[in-house]
């Protein structure tokens, strides 16, 4: 067997090679063995040698792009109910026989969105409050459930579609606390409500791998009882129309006006609060809907300053009024506030002095909801820590070197 | 199962990150980085195009399912994807062996050489390295490929192999023999045929 000295001066000269040294320079470092090592690194160089035409490379990257596309598309990486096909139908009658028979009931209990049994808890749940009448001691239970739920799929870092109910009790900017579980709020999530701590709502959310629970959409079910405060404080203003996320903090809510109706309709003051400036140091803009306005749906192609003279305003009111700071960043699906009239022609308008941007920013927006498009993953930017380089499951821990 | 010390790729992790979670954009640009070392490395060690294809997708189409059932690798992607395109091959050969003739135009690179000669005995080395290798075992072929061709550390390596680096050190050299030695008896048969 070949000396261990010889073994080394091999390896060592495979790595010059591959460092870009020429095989002089390695016969060099180790002339005690120059003869055996230049044949052995001529042949090491007729396998360097062994590369597969580029084009055909190409070609092959070009074939198989389209199946790991697929691949990559097929399932969400998220666990979604099963509850909408024939086999859940099958299901739903055998957890009807099971209710009965208390079996997989039992077995059910302790499931957690992701498993296997988590459909049949649901469906004993809904059995159970066909069955009761909806008692609304079991609603309350049900929701206890899926706070809890969303607890142990966060502690165990499972990626799930949840929803739940509960009562605002922080709001920080974007991260929120809602019936005890912490929650980062991005600013498409909220809409045109205005909420406020007290605030009872219906979230629709998804957990990360990396334990965060990021809400989808909130909906009020009931606001707190609330005061109205002096003056507003200085307060950031508070943009509705940026559609690149993640977005800077959102501000502590203002205060609105006192007696709040779910069609938000104005209050009884005429004065407004004032409209934004850039500067941080202005009071916050709060839009709201002047007497006789209505809600308008912005479509692709829209602008404002169309939509504004079509309706007989100017594009100052327009923005002053929907707390809009740049009349180029409007997106389709997005509200204004408007007063009635004909609906604008949705033709570009070129003359206009303030185009719309309907390309990215409309690709970009959230989706509408029921959509299944996977959890927007880019929500975790770089520089947006996501702890998943401390985790401690690398399987290349140990040094395991033997010589 | 060897276990050793690899360095993390800070920005590469964060891509696994987004892959992880789904993100297709992040999946894809894994795709476009390593598909041409799998691909080189497969190639080297199936005979066929078409199955050396086959085999590639296989390795990318696994990547995936792993990113969703959550067991993809954390760090160290590339020695992941070589582990697995070695099972993809051997798991192949287990099969039943496919034994199809290929062009020599397949094996010779683009070049501004026009020179006939020069093509030719690019050709004929070439042709004759193949043969060489595959007159070696799996794993002597594997660690010339890996070592050679893809140019990967001692460590990687038996990351990849499964062995330890001393181990490697050994094979290495019985393997650049062996090539060597194959080579040798290749231009015998020349010499009396």
């Amino acid at each position: 067997m070949a000396d261990q000295d010889l073994l080394n001066a091999f390896d060592d000269c495979i790595n010059r090679l591959s460092a870009g040294q020429t095989v002089d320079d390695c016969l060099r470092a180790h002339p005690q063995y120059a003869q055996a090592l230049r044949s052995m690194l001529e042949a090491g160089l007729t396998i360097r040698r062994l590369q597969v035409n580029p084009a055909e490379v190409n070609q092959a990257q070009a074939r198989v792009r389209a199946r790991v596309a697929l691949a990559a598309r097929a399932a969400p990486a998220r666990t979604t109910y099963p509850l909408r096909s024939l086999a859940a139908l099958a299901a739903a009658l055998l957890v009807v026989f099971l209710v009965i028979s208390g079996g997989a009931v039992t077995l059910a209990q302790s499931s957690l969105p992701g498993d296997p049994l988590y459909g049949i808890k649901r469906l004993t749940e809904s059995v159970r409050l066909a069955v009761g009448g909806n008692d609304p001691a079991l609603q309350t239970e049900f929701a206890a459930r899926r706070i809890g739920e969303i607890e142990q799929i966060l502690a165990l870092g499972r990626a799930a579609n949840m929803d739940f109910a509960g009562e605002i009790e922080t709001i920080n900017g974007d991260a929120w606390v809602v019936a005890g579980l912490p929650l980062r709020v991005p600013e498409e999530s909220l809409g045109m409500t205005e909420f406020r701590v007290g605030d009872r709502v219906e979230i629709n959310a998804y957990t990360t791998t990396s334990g965060t629970l990021i809400a989808r959409e909130i909906h009020l079910t009931e606001p707190s009882e609330r005061e109205p405060l002096p003056t507003p404080t200085p307060v950031p203003t508070r943009s509705i129309a940026t559609s690149t996320p993640p977005p800077t903090a959102t501000p502590a809510p203002t205060n609105t006006p006192p007696s709040r109706t779910p069609t938000h309709t104005p209050t009884p003051t005429p004065s407004r609060t004032p409209t934004v400036t850039s500067t941080p140091s202005t009071t916050a803009c709060v839009p709201f809907q002047p007497q006789g306005w209505e809600t308008y749906t912005v479509q692709a192609g829209d602008t404002l300053s169309a939509l504004a003279a079509v309706r007989g305003i100017t594009l100052d009111e327009l923005m002053d009024a929907n707390c809009l700071t740049n009349p180029r960043l409007i997106f389709a699906g997005q509200r204004l506030y408007l007063p009635p009239g004909p609906p604008p022609r949705p033709t570009a308008q070129p003359t206009t002095a303030v185009p719309a941007q309907p390309t990215a920013p409309i690709e970009d927006i959230n989706p509408p909801p029921g959509d299944d498009n996977p959890p927007p993953g880019n929500d975790n930017v770089p520089g947006d820590n996501t702890n998943d380089n401390h985790d401690d499951d690398d399987d290349n821990d140990n040094n395991d070197d033997d010589d | 199962m060897i276990l050793i010390v690899l360095p993390d790729i800070p920005a590469e992790d964060r891509l696994l990150a987004h892959a992880r979670q789904g993100n297709q954009d992040a999946i894809m640009q894994i795709y476009e980085s390593y598909f041409s070392p799998i691909y080189n490395f497969i190639r080297l060690r199936v005979d066929d195009r078409n199955v050396a294809e086959d085999l590639a997708s296989e390795v990318f189409i696994k990547l995936v399912s792993a990113f969703r059932s959550h067991t993809a690798p954390r760090h160290s992607l590339r020695g992941w994807l070589f582990r697995v395109a070695r099972n993809v091959i051997h798991d192949h050969y287990g099969r039943a062996r496919q034994l199809t003739t290929e062009t020599l135009e397949e094996w010779i690179p683009a070049s501004p050489d026009n020179d006939p000669e020069v093509q030719f005995m690019r050709a004929l080395d070439v042709e004759h390295t193949r043969h060489a290798l595959r007159m070696l075992s799996a794993e002597q072929q594997e660690v010339l490929i890996l070592r050679f061709g893809q140019m990967l550390s001692l460590e990687e390596t038996a990351d990849i192999l499964g062995k330890k680096v001393g181990a490697v050190k050994s094979l290495q050299f019985r393997a650049i023999n062996a090539l060597r030695q194959a080579f040798g008896e290749m231009r015998m048969e020349t010499e009396n045929g």
